[in-house]
């Protein structure tokens, strides 16, 4: 296989104008990637400024803060601080739920559309895509609208007599559920879609005459062939969902933050506390990467068989 | 060879696909029987059905109307996992995430066989398809012609009952598909399983077949060996798409019971093979190879062009009535070069060789 593939970046003659196709692209991953995400980092690190802001001062204070309690005034022994911890702890648990649920309806929806007749299929990615082309934030406002406790939602239950009262949905986990499922549930079809729409589906029929019943076909040949669809479409999910602030914001309310409302926080308005809130990046971002790290190690290893 | 117990019989089966305006008829009362242990060819053009009986057979696809019955049993309400028969598919369908041997043990796992049973038909699969070296390469990794192997050692291991093969060589070079007609005659004849092979090919047809089935248009033309699909076709399309052949329209002179004396040109009469009662004229084919150029005078002709291909020659001739007739002449020293375009010759025809056609 190797002897098919044009051995790139070996080839001297074409090195010079390579390094010149590369550049625009090295320079933006650079200019929009690098620098912000280094100038968090240097953040981090600083003292802050009361009115916002920061001291150009080397400071450790925003990881103490994170990581140690020394009790109201800063003057007890350290112990560990769970305040922070448990705010990424119920993100987590977040984000893995909306990425469950967005697998359980994305997978199936991208099923769909990938075996209609090949002229019908963009017509049904264009009907999935048409909500997101609104605003997220308009999208999440509606979405309050839509289910608090006067709402459409708990009337039209009310209607058909399956409730008695109103529910009340709003600043509840399942709220910020909800909101994170809409908000990234294409992201969980698009990959997946991409893979079955590429799957030979003789395999099946392969499997089949091979004496596999149905269930064993799904099991043994369609989800490993499509599992790296899957694989990219629960990252796209969780990831954006472990940041996320807009659902915990306006739908969970002050009892249900997550690390995206806890960083926004600390760069919003004159209480905030800019060094804490890259502190707080920084953590979130060191986590995603072992994660990402993780997968692409597990990954290479299962390609290389 | 071939016993004549029935294996898979193919009782008046219709195919139509669609409904209403749309509705294509693609199998029209096709019936055949298959015997055991035998190498029988499905040979046809392209779009004549022949994937869709393969498919019925499997159970891919259900018939219309009619039957297919394995060793005297109904198959159609059987679903293709219930069914003992595995197939060759025209593009592998191998599984992409599953090594070559992952592959070959694939219906043995799906059947339930234990692990010691299963490692050692899968070693005798590679064997037997000289893959043993390529046991935890990726499908992705091998060669068209191994991959085909792969396919065929995937199919095998279950030991099915029949094993059906959708042009399993159109993917390959030339030489490798010539290696691999005599392999897989060769596999058929050693597991003694009946192979039903699909082809447009009729080379590959008449090299590796015990009996020919000739399709054309979803109806069935002819069954019969190699010998007699090329030496007697039944009817015109056989004729012409088995092997070249010279067709002519011919009056019939008189009829002798066991032939016919036709006149296939001016001056150009012949005794033909076949029956035709109550007909004044009829279809008549004749081999190139069975007609000889020469310089005796009894058909005059004039050689138009020839057509050099190695082992022998293509003369293309005109008749004094304009009607032109292919002959084919062996290279050997004494013919070669003996005629070039615009010289005048003869030809005469062999005994036995025209042959009557039904239409
Ligand atoms: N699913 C289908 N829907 C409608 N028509 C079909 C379908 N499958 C096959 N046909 C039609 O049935 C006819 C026979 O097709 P089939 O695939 O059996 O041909 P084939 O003999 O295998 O040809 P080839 O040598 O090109 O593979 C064709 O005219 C084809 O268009
Ligand atoms: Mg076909």
């Amino acid at each position: 296989m190797a002897g098919l593939v044009p051995s790139s970046g070996k080839s001297a003659a074409f090195a010079p104008a390579r390094i010149w196709l590369m550049l625009p692209s090295w320079a933006s991953i650079g200019f929009f990637l690098l620098l912000p995400v280094l100038l968090m980092l240097v953040y981090s690190f600083l003292t802050k400024e009361f009115r916002g802001g920061v001291v150009w001062e080397f400071s450790l204070s925003s990881y103490d803060r994170f990581f140690l309690d020394r009790g109201l005034f800063g003057d007890e022994p350290p112990q560990i601080e769970w305040t922070y911890i448990a705010i990424f702890w119920r993100s987590a648990w977040q984000a893995g739920l909306a990425t469950i649920l967005c697998l359980i309806v994305g997978f199936p929806t991208a099923w769909f559309i990938a075996t209609r007749p090949s002229h019908t299929r963009s017509l049904w990615l264009f009907l999935i895509t048409i909500p997101y082309w609104v605003n997220l934030l308009i999208r999440t406002v509606s979405m309050k609208f839509l289910i608090r406790d006067n709402g459409p939602l708990n009337e039209w239950l009310m209607a058909i007599g399956l409730i008695d009262a109103p529910i009340t949905m709003i600043n509840t986990n399942f709220a910020v559920q909800l909101g994170l499922f809409y908000s990234y549930l294409p992201f969980m079809v698009l990959p997946i879609y991409a893979a079955v729409e590429r799957y030979n589906f003789a395999l099946n029929e392969a499997a089949a005459d091979l004496y596999a019943p149905k269930w064993r076909v799904l099991w043994l040949i369609v989800l490993p062939v499509v599992r790296p669809g899957v694989i990219a479409g629960c990252i796209l999910v969780f990831v954006p969902s472990l940041g996320a602030f807009l659902a915990p914001d306006l739908l969970g309310g002050a009892k249900n933050w997550m690390i995206g409302s806890l960083i926004e926080d600390q760069f919003k308005g004159a209480a905030g506390n800019w060094p804490f809130g890259a502190a707080v990046a920084m953590v979130l971002l060191s986590i995603v990467l072992v994660v990402l790290f993780i997968y692409a190690r597990s990954h290479a290893r299962a390609s290389e068989q | 060879m071939a016993n004549l117990a029935t294996a898979l019989e193919i009782v008046a089966v219709d195919k139509v696909f669609g409904t209403g305006a749309n509705a294509a008829i693609a199998l029209n009362k096709v019936s055949f029987s298959v015997h055991d242990n035998e190498f029988f060819t499905l040979l046809g053009p392209s779009g004549c059905g022949k994937t869709t009986l393969l498919r019925i057979m499997a159970g891919f696809e259900t018939v219309t109307d009619g039957d297919v019955m394995l060793y005297g049993k109904r198959l159609s309400d059987l679903p293709p996992d219930k069914r003992p028969i595995n197939t060759v598919f025209q593009n592998y369908a191998l599984f992409p995430h599953l090594s070559v041997a992952e592959n070959v043990s694939f219906g043995l796992q799906m059947l339930g066989r234990g692990k010691a049973e299963t490692a050692k038909r899968v070693a005798d699969m590679l064997r037997l398809v000289h893959l043993e070296a390529m046991a935890d390469r990726k499908p992705s990794q091998l060669s068209g012609g191994q991959q085909q192997r792969v396919a065929l050692a995937r199919a095998l291991a279950p030991a099915p009952k029949v094993l059906l093969l959708d042009e399993p060589l159109s993917a390959l070079d030339l030489k490798l598909r010539q290696h691999m007609r005599i392999e897989l005659k060769q596999i058929q004849q050693e597991t003694g399983i009946t192979f039903i092979f699909v082809t447009h090919d009729q080379e590959e047809a008449l090299s590796m077949s015990d009996r020919i089935a000739v399709m054309s248009a979803g109806q069935l033309q002819q069954v019969g060996s190699a010998e007699e699909i090329y030496e007697a076709p039944k009817n015109r399309f056989v004729a012409d798409f088995i092997g070249e052949t010279n067709l002519f329209d011919a009056d019939v002179i008189s009829n002798n019971g066991s032939g016919l004396r036709v006149r296939i040109a001016p001056g150009m009469e012949l005794e033909a093979d076949g029956n035709r009662p109550d007909k004044r004229e009829t279809c008549v084919s004749i081999r190139p190879e069975r007609i000889v150029i020469g310089t005796d005078e009894t058909v005059p002709c004039v050689v138009d062009k020839l057509v050099y291909l190695g082992t022998d020659t293509h003369y293309h001739v005109r008749l004094g009535c304009g009607t032109l007739v292919v002959v084919r002449a062996q290279n050997d020293q004494g013919t070669k070069g003996r005629f070039a375009p615009g010289d005048a010759a003869s030809i005469s025809v062999a005994p036995g060789a025209a042959k009557v056609l039904v239409d």
